[in-house]
């Protein structure tokens, strides 16, 4: 195999500017190709990432929808408690969001408050300041501190607008304890966190009302998740695999979609340029390639060239295609990371290794039946009328 | 019904849309609407705007809408699309140079005897030019072709898939002239660009004589 990859590499060599053109080619196609496969698992990914890097493995809803976009638990007080006492399960958190208005001396902003119940109540990642102590406190995002010019320790006021409760609750004042980054929020999005109970006092409300608990198990989620659906049947119990599953039904399935008509887009592409380019190649060379038939190489031999170049040309651009289609795939990421809702920490392109297994295998086949043509028209040459074709013309 | 199951669309005055759907015990005048859109004398008092009217009334949200052109869920797809369409004119760019030089290495005994009967480079490169037209020409009507056959099949399945009467792909003849005002000069100049590093050298080496 080491001889017949030598001459095919001393036949790219002989044409280096077609040659360099080939495999230049065939690294931008192979780039689009991997970031294809990396844009149709990837979002997925992500969601997955996030949802385990906040350490519940269980999301409670009063109905089949994803947390936070259906109605409210109506009894979440109860249902948290009853949930906490199952074995199984090490802690349950209690999570209400209700729209906010925020002003300081000089700037007013809408956004959302965020209650969380139960101890510790740790959704966030603390980037200034620290964590809720005693006293009505918040933490909030990078960019309501931005636009709100907050630090850790200044006082903001505060009105809360929430279901059942009054609907022009007093303001209230909080102190700023922390600037923080919420998993699932959006560059712009202006989060205020605070206890459960302070949010239950801005609104003017006693508890009971929740979008979603947040169940930690002690390490056998789909057991825990079992034992939940069993103490309250009347709840929905989605385990992080299970969210995954609804967030795919949902609209991200347009990007596994574009990604599959792009990939096969893109093969087709490569596919065809390649089969051309060889052709042209060997039709080229074809008296060349009967003189070595001439003089004694065997026909396998002549056909594993035609292989071994085609396969030189592809692996070349392949290896070249993967820093190429990183660079791209963080380029595109950053286009699409720009749409409205989505968090910043989502990413659309998320690196693998069975999406750069698929972009190999599919490569390799690219190098395999791209060949298959010019293959045949080496094999089939007829050695004495090419070679004088060739003296005659 | 679907959610653009249908594609029919009904316009009306909002009076007349009250009167037909409004509560009649509703007392006139306390009727509640989503969103208020404002049209500022200048956009760009949006949001000194939005910050006095959230001063002002309490309850009340006012944000600056998303301009067209910003950074609308639509706009961004078309600049995803837009990013990928350029990657592909580059790989095909490149492919076709390769291609190009191939075919023009292919006829380098033919343009050595031109040049030796007299033909000087620049009518050969304007017959190359022409020829390279004719070729891109080709190829892009092909490519349109192609463009509006999958355009059917893609909509099809992205309907059936979605069970909605959306238009995901429309070869507009907006984006048809625009394939073809990128595709015809870039095959024209990959070949005259191939076919020019190979006049340059001299008649008798191109006839290799």
């Amino acid at each position: 195999m080491r001889a017949p990859l030598a001459f095919a590499w001393r036949s790219l060599v002989r044409q280096p500017a077609r040659a360099a053109l080939a495999i230049l080619g065939v690294a931008a196609v192979g780039a689009l190709l991997l970031d294809m496969l990396l844009l149709s698992e990837g979002l997925v990914l992500s969601m997955r990432e996030l949802l385990d890097r906040m350490g519940f493995d269980i999301r409670v809803t009063a109905v089949e929808a994803l947390p936070g976009s259906g109605p409210d638990l109506t009894d979440a007080p109860a249902a948290a408690a009853a949930i906490a006492a199952l074995p199984g399960v090490r802690a349950v958190r209690t999570i209400r969001s209700e729209g906010v208005e925020l002003w300081t001396d000089t700037v007013h902003s809408g956004g959302i408050f965020l209650g969380v119940g139960g101890e510790p109540a740790q959704l966030w990642t603390i980037l200034r300041g620290r964590d809720l102590a005693a006293g009505p406190e918040l933490v909030i995002s990078e960019y309501a501190a931005d636009l709100l010019h907050l630090e850790p320790g200044d006082t903001v006021t505060v009105r809360a607008s929430c279901d059942g409760g009054p609907e022009a609750p007093p303001p209230a004042t909080f102190r700023v304890a922390g600037i923080v980054e919420l998993p699932f929020d959006t560059p712009d999005a202006v989060t205020a966190g605070t206890t459960l109970a302070s949010l239950e006092a801005a609104c003017g409300v006693t508890g009971g009302i929740a979008d979603f608990l947040a169940v930690a198990s002690t390490g056998d989620a789909d057991a825990a998740a079992a034992r939940i659906r069993a103490a309250r049947p009347d709840l929905r119990v989605f385990t992080n695999d299970e969210m995954i599953g609804l967030v795919q039904q949902g609209g991200f399935t347009y990007f596994r979609q574009i990604s599959t008509v792009l990939t096969a887009v893109t093969v087709s592409f490569a596919l065809l340029l390649i089969t051309v380019l060889l052709t042209v190649s060997v039709n080229q060379r074809l008296a060349e390639v009967a003189a070595l038939r001439a003089l004694g190489f065997s026909r396998r031999r002549v056909v594993l060239d035609v292989l071994c170049e085609s396969a030189l040309i592809i692996g070349l651009g392949g290896a070249l295609s993967l820093p190429l289609g990183l660079l791209l795939a963080s380029w595109l990421d950053t286009i699409l990371k720009r749409m409205p809702a989505i968090p910043a920490q989502i990413h659309f392109f998320v690196l693998e290794p069975q999406a750069l297994a698929a972009h190999a295998a599919l490569l390799a086949a690219t190098a395999l039946v791209a060949a298959v043509y010019p293959m045949q028209i080496v094999a089939r040459l007829p050695i004495a009328a090419t070679l004088r074709n060739e003296v005659i013309s | 019904m679907r959610l653009g199951r249908v594609p029919r669309k009904v316009r009306l005055h909002l009076p007349d849309m009250l009167a037909l759907t409004g509560d009649p015990l509703t007392p006139p005048g306390t009727e509640t609407v989503g969103t208020i859109n404002v049209a500022l004398a200048d956009p760009a008092d949006a949001r000194a705007f939005a910050a006095d009217v959230n001063t002002r009334t309490p309850g009340v949200f006012a944000g600056r809408a998303i301009r067209p052109g910003s950074n609308g869920t639509f706009v961004v797809l078309e600049r995803f699309h837009l990013a990928i369409a350029i990657v592909t004119i580059v790989a095909a760019t490149v492919f076709l140079l390769a291609l190009s030089i191939m075919l023009v290495d292919e006829r380098r005994g033919t343009v050595g005897v031109l040049r030796l009967i007299g033909l000087p480079s620049r009518r050969i490169l304007l017959q190359v030019l022409l020829e390279g037209l004719l070729i891109a020409g080709a190829g892009a009507a092909f490519g349109l072709a192609l463009a509006f056959v999958s355009e059917g099949l893609i909509n099809r399945f992205f309907q059936w898939r979605y069970d909605t009467a959306l238009v995901f792909v429309a070869v507009t003849s907006r984006v048809a002239a625009l394939c073809v005002a990128i595709a015809v000069p870039l095959g024209a100049a990959a070949i005259v660009t191939a076919s020019w590093a190979l006049l340059r050298r001299g008649a008798l080496r191109l006839a290799r004589r």
